[in-house]
């Protein structure tokens, strides 16, 4: 290849990328957003189905029992060692991060292993995280019902070890308004100041 | 200005230098170090659920539809190798007195948010690298958990290595959150 024409291709594709990348950051500019918040809003909202599950003091529990709250859900099992606990503890700092209003927020663990998760073990196990944390649980028609709702996806897998079995379950939380309207999902692990921030709008109103 | 064959020769040459550079590294890495160098750096384990309102009272070795009597819980550490060989972590074992069963498993989340954990043959540790063990990924996790593990106890583990290597740690149990 002569080397002028070489030279000719390079400035060619140089111009192309640095075109491209104008572009790119124009786009940006229209939407200046530092700290993107985490959650999906559902927009319009969705009507989910109330539903009774079991609470950790052994009690009927509905979701309707919350109307007037915004309630934060997560759906996990209490024999899962790592993100479980890693997600109740960011319900925590979110409680923390609300301040006054967090008074206006449930925050609700709910077991996709009824078979194991006996009220007195959830309530051992939220507790462990705050005092005003609720769990629930119920038997797998139940929470059947409850799981289509939120598009949650929860199944036992066995393995060699014959006293044990895995669940595998959606990481996600979700979050239904003062009128039990299903309002916002996020994702596994995310930022606890961005959900506070996302709750705190709906707390308001907004 | 170069012509075409010129340059290649030139890139060919330049080839030759970098290989035979590489395989100079490999020989005086072979005489100073010998296989993998494992250290194991901040291990921890995650608090038990406190059991002691729960009933206890169950038979040993009953089988009931839960299987396992205990609780279960994670432990947690980076193993560093600084050696010039891979090693697995095939093996991680407490005693008896502190959990019935260890096993190996790894997390995983996948494109749809949905948590998977599953029990792996083992956890490599590739040379002159790192293999993490935390929440949400490679964990060692305790199952049929003999008492409760409280913040500032301390949980003995052997941990058995591919190379027949054993090191044994002393974790420190954290809270929960
Ligand atoms: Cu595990």
């Amino acid at each position: 290849m002569q080397r002028s024409r070489f030279l000719l291709l390079i400035t060619l594709a140089l111009l192309v990328s640095v075109l491209l990348a104008a572009c790119g950051s124009s786009g940006d500019d229209a939407g200046p957003s530092p700290t993107p918040l985490p959650g999906t809003i559902l927009d319009p909202p969705k009507e989910v189905a109330d539903f009774t599950l079991t609470d950790h003091t052994g009690q009927p529990f509905s979701l309707s029992d919350l109307r007037g709250k915004v309630v934060m859900l997560f759906f996990g099992y209490t024999n899962c060692p790592d993100v479980c606990p890693t997600t109740l503890a960011e319900f925590k700092q979110v409680k923390a991060q609300l301040g006054e209003d967090a008074d206006q927020v449930a925050f609700v663990f709910v077991s996709v292993d009824g078979a194991r998760d006996t009220p007195e073990r959830l309530a051992a196990y939220v507790h462990a995280f705050d005092p005003d944390f609720i769990g629930l649980t119920g038997d797998d028609a139940a929470m059947r019902t409850v799981g289509q709702d939120y598009g949650i996806f929860y199944q036992r897998v066995s393995y060699d070890n014959p006293d044990n079995y895995l669940v595998d379950h959606t990481a996600s939380s979700f979050v239904v308004d003062q009128e039990g309207r299903y309002r916002i999902v996020f994702p596994y692990q995310s930022d606890p100041a961005g959900m506070a921030e996302q709750i705190r709008r709906l707390v308001a109103g907004q | 200005m170069l012509t075409r064959s010129r340059w290649i020769t030139l890139v060919l040459m330049a080839l030759l230098l970098i290989a035979s550079l590489a395989a100079c590294g490999d020989d005086e890495a072979n005489n100073t170090q010998t296989g993998p160098a494992l250290t194991v750096n901040e291990p921890w384990v995650r608090a038990t659920i406190p059991m002691a309102s729960e009933e206890s009272g169950e038979t040993e070795g009953e089988s009931t539809e839960s299987g396992e009597t205990g609780g279960v819980t994670g432990a947690f550490m980076t193993i560093a190798n600084t050696g010039n060989e891979a090693d697995t972590l095939i093996r991680a074992s407490v005693d008896a007195s502190i959990a019935g069963t260890v096993e190996i498993h790894e997390t995983t989340i996948d494109e749809n948010d949905v948590m998977k954990m599953r029990p792996v043959e083992g956890i490599e540790i590739p040379a002159d690298g790192n293999a993490v063990l935390k929440p949400g990924s490679y964990h060692i996790m305790l199952l049929n958990v003999q008492r409760d593990l409280n913040p500032g106890d301390t949980v003995q583990i052997t941990l058995e290595f591919a190379s027949g290597q054993t090191l044994t740690v002393d974790a420190e149990v954290r809270a929960m959150e």
